[in-house]
């Protein structure tokens, strides 16, 4: 009797991309899994732009204009949608108030 | 009267700085009268019927951060500190954002202009300057200045 293999589920992937506008580079894209997060997809943007964190600069990302923790599922961020489309915010100094 | 070649510099990079500007619901003028202004109007995400204008004033392009005041309207005064809106480091009192991608930051910070707050002048640095103000406006605000 032949061996019936349980179903796997279909993984889903999203594509994303990321832009960092300062930069002379093309805006990153790639296709990852929904499971992945958002701190993943920095890091692959921070190594695509050339980018490095040190003490006097900090990155994260904006979706839809809005800052994303590096914990965020990217699956849920998508929330059904097929695409995603950071940007690459380098976090900025400011003066006294 | 601005050079050609930084008026081509913003041509070239025009497209892009308007495709954000459209999709974050903004809008984005060219002056009547000086081709290295722009008027940007954007409201908060959550209070869209607040509408502020800020004046970006590029006196060279890309090599130079631009000047950027709110005013009343497109075209309008730009000495009310009712027009600018409450966001860390947007300093309405001074009239200025004390933030390193403006031409005031620089002139308060002269030490920001070396290092890791050097101005940038690579990429597009128009679409940069246009995309952190809409994060603010849609992150950071905090109400109007009074």
């Amino acid at each position: 009797m032949p061996t019936i293999k349980p179903p796997t589920p279909p993984k889903t992937t999203l594509k994303v991309t990321v832009r960092f506008p300062i930069s002379p580079a093309v805006p990153l894209e790639e296709t990852d899994q929904a499971t992945q997060t958002v701190g993943d997809v920095r890091a692959h943007a921070m190594a695509h732009f050339a980018v490095h964190e040190d003490p006097q600069s900090a990155f994260h990302l904006t979706y839809e204009r809005q800052r994303q923790d590096d914990s965020v599922v990217l699956g849920d961020l998508a929330a059904g949608k097929k695409s995603l489309a950071f940007t690459l915010v380098k976090e900025l100094v400011q003066g006294d108030a | 009267m601005p050079s050609l070649e930084a008026q081509l510099a913003i041509e070239e990079d025009l497209a892009e700085v308007q495709a954000i500007v459209a999709d974050a619901g903004a809008l984005l003028e060219q002056d009547e009268n000086d081709e290295l202004v722009y008027w940007l109007t954007m409201s908060p995400r959550d209070v869209p019927q607040e509408r502020y204008v800020a004046r970006l004033q590029w006196r060279s392009y890309p090599d130079e951060a631009p000047s950027i005041k709110f005013a009343d309207s497109v075209g309008g005064r730009l000495d009310l500190t009712s027009a600018w809106p409450i966001i860390p480091g947007y300093r309405a009192g001074a009239f200025d954002i004390c933030q390193p991608f403006t031409r005031e930051a620089y002139d308060v910070h002269p030490e920001w202009r070396v290092g890791p707050t050097a101005w940038t002048g690579t990429g597009n640095p128009f679409a940069w300057v246009v995309e952190l103000m809409l994060i603010d406006m849609t992150s950071r605000y905090q109400g109007r200045s009074a």
